[in-house]
């Protein structure tokens, strides 16, 4: 049962423009940045002389690609359950044998896999584009470079932010949420991490604690990582592997297990029924 | 097979008494809930279909106790909501398949013959590839039947079925029901008299949540025989004649409104005795019944 659920899911999310289209954006938004070599050009990040196959640099970019698929995370992971009670089709699985956890963890997985193709887009567009860079401006070609980037950006992001907007579509059946909370919580982590941005320039480096709050309130680690790189000279961003420290990881560690308590609330709290359904009107 | 219904109640919490104390055994065949709007039905049959809790009481499938055995009622149930949509994306064939799925045809071949089957039965074979956002109301109610009838199902509930279907429709959905009905329980509720008469075999009368009439529709309708009586009249006598005469219901025919009233003996030597009807036992149920409340 949950795989069918997952695969319609998934058949259905890979038809989703919402999909392709985000797909797309990310691998144009990963190439023409990682392509492009001119050191005074600034995009979505400062990319400067720093080389363009580095874990710091992809690191960056991930981080914020992972902003920007808020937008389309709170629909696809939003809608995956919802989606029944927008069209009026909840009933017909309700009325099924079809388990509750099967059909919930069945639609989140379906939702899941879309967003992380929505990411791998974001990769070949990251790797395509520090090829046509060229030599000049490229070390060497390693797979760890986009492989650890990614399984402690990209991964735990996609299931805090997908478990979020699981959670609010499917609890409050309504969009207008969706569309609320991805807005608010694009604005706040603009506003966090532009505040922490002026703090470090501003060399305010002594306030340990401070700045360990900061970054933990980054639910998608964008500022922990700043942390932990902001004093590295251009050969540790050229060179060096990202700072797996006891507190980054902690970081990331922390909000995948807020992401997957998400989703177990969602379990418990979700009923397979008439009377939980919001635009009930009972006779 | 059998179906037992104890003691059903249920109040929202808005205060509405959708159901009071109903007790009803229903075996095979087509069970017809007839009442108004607003009369429970939806609430009872919600309940039946393991949409809803209710208050107390008690619901039985043979052993099977359906208020607190939800998934295994669910292994034979079929069920069609009064309102209901459909993914506008998706063709007919393919929803339809993929719910015969999850209601566990699980092999393919299985699956493949049951969809085509039912979207035949359903008259919806030759427009399978179509998307449902396409569809017609009527289309669309008749995708609604053939997934509450696909995967064989025992217990058959469908909520007003024949609202937005023409005659022809109508017809061809009653003779699909009645092909069916015959080795389980079918339950629909309706508020058209005619639905009732032309293909239950049993029947209750709802009104406010609670059963006003419960039996065979022939045998309703042969204990009210030889009591009621019609005349014309001009439409501004209605109050008149309503105040004197239990006129249990009134039709405009012609620019007259004719009088239907229930009385033992002819009420007055203008009234005209005339053959009772399904409806009459219909209508007579719910005029008692409010002037219970009345009173």
């Amino acid at each position: 049962m949950l795989r069918t659920v997952f695969l319609k899911e998934l058949k259905y999310n890979l038809r989703n423009p919402l999909v392709y289209t985000f797909t797309l954006l990310f691998l144009l938004i990963g190439f023409f940045h990682f392509s492009n070599t001119n050191p005074s050009w600034n995009g979505l990040i400062h990319m400067g002389k720093v080389n363009r196959n580095s874990p710091y640099l992809v690191s960056n970019m991930l981080s914020t690609l992972s902003v920007i698929s808020i937008f389309s995370i709170a629909f696809i992971s939003g809608m995956s359950v919802l989606k029944d009670y927008k069209y009026n089709t909840q009933f017909f699985f309700f009325t099924t044998p079809l388990r509750k956890s099967d059909y919930l963890s069945g639609r989140y997985a379906g939702s899941f896999l879309s967003i992380l193709l929505i990411f791998i887009g974001g990769i070949i567009g990251i790797i395509t584009g520090s090829y046509f860079a060229g030599n000049g401006i490229n070390g060497v070609y390693k797979v760890s470079t986009y492989l650890i980037p990614s399984l402690v950006f990209i991964i735990p992001n996609i299931i805090f932010i997908s478990a979020l907007f699981f959670a609010i579509g499917t609890l409050k059946q309504s969009t207008i949420y969706l569309y609320a909370i991805s807005i608010v919580f694009v604005i706040y982590l603009f506003a966090l991490q532009g505040f922490t941005a002026d703090l470090l320039r501003n060399g305010l480096l002594e306030n340990k604690l401070l700045l360990h709050f900061l970054s933990f309130i980054d639910p998608l680690g964008g500022n922990a990582f700043k942390m932990e790189t902001v004093n590295w000279s251009l050969s540790l961003k050229n060179n060096q592997m990202i700072p797996l420290s006891f507190l980054f990881l902690l970081q990331r560690f922390l909000w995948t297990v807020i992401g997957i308590l998400l989703l177990i609330v969602t379990n418990i709290k979700f009923k397979m029924d008439s009377e939980s359904v919001k635009s009930n009107t009972d006779e | 097979m059998f179906l037992k219904i104890s003691n059903l109640s249920k109040t929202y919490s808005n205060g509405v008494k959708a159901l009071n104390n109903v007790s009803l055994e229903i075996s095979n065949g087509m069970f017809g809930l007839l009442g108004p709007n607003g009369a429970g039905k939806s609430t009872m049959l919600r309940t039946l279909a393991t949409l809803q809790n209710a208050d107390s009481g008690s619901v039985f499938f043979e052993n099977t106790d359906v208020l607190n055995q939800k998934e295994e009622v669910r292994k034979w149930l079929g069920y069609l909501p009064q309102d209901f949509g459909v993914y506008p994306w998706s063709t007919a064939y393919n929803f339809l398949d993929h719910l015969a799925r999850l209601k566990g045809i699980s092999d393919s071949e299985d699956r493949m013959n049951a969809v085509k089957e039912m979207l035949e039965r359903v008259n919806l074979w030759e427009n399978r590839k179509k998307k449902l956002k396409t569809f017609s109301g009527g289309m669309k109610q008749r995708f609604g039947i053939a997934q509450a009838l696909i995967g064989n199902p025992k217990l058959i509930i469908v909520d007003e079925p024949t609202a937005g279907l023409d005659p022809a429709e109508r017809n061809r959905f009653h003779n699909l029901l009645s092909e069916v009905a015959e080795d389980v329980i079918i339950i629909f509720s309706t508020h058209i008299v005619e639905d009732v008469k032309d293909i239950c075999d049993s029947m209750a009368i709802i009104n406010k949540g609670k059963i006003l009439a419960n039996g065979i529709p022939g045998i309703l309708i042969s204990e009210i025989e030889d009591r009621i009586w019609e005349k014309a009249i001009e439409k501004s006598e209605l109050e008149k004649y309503e105040k004197d005469f239990k006129v249990i219901s009134s039709q405009l025919k012609g620019g007259k409104k004719v009088i239907r009233i229930y009385s033992g003996n002819q009420p007055r030597n203008d009234f005209q005795l005339v053959k009772s009807t399904l409806e009459d036992v219909y209508f007579k149920k719910l005029y008692e019944d409010e002037l219970e409340k009345g009173s």
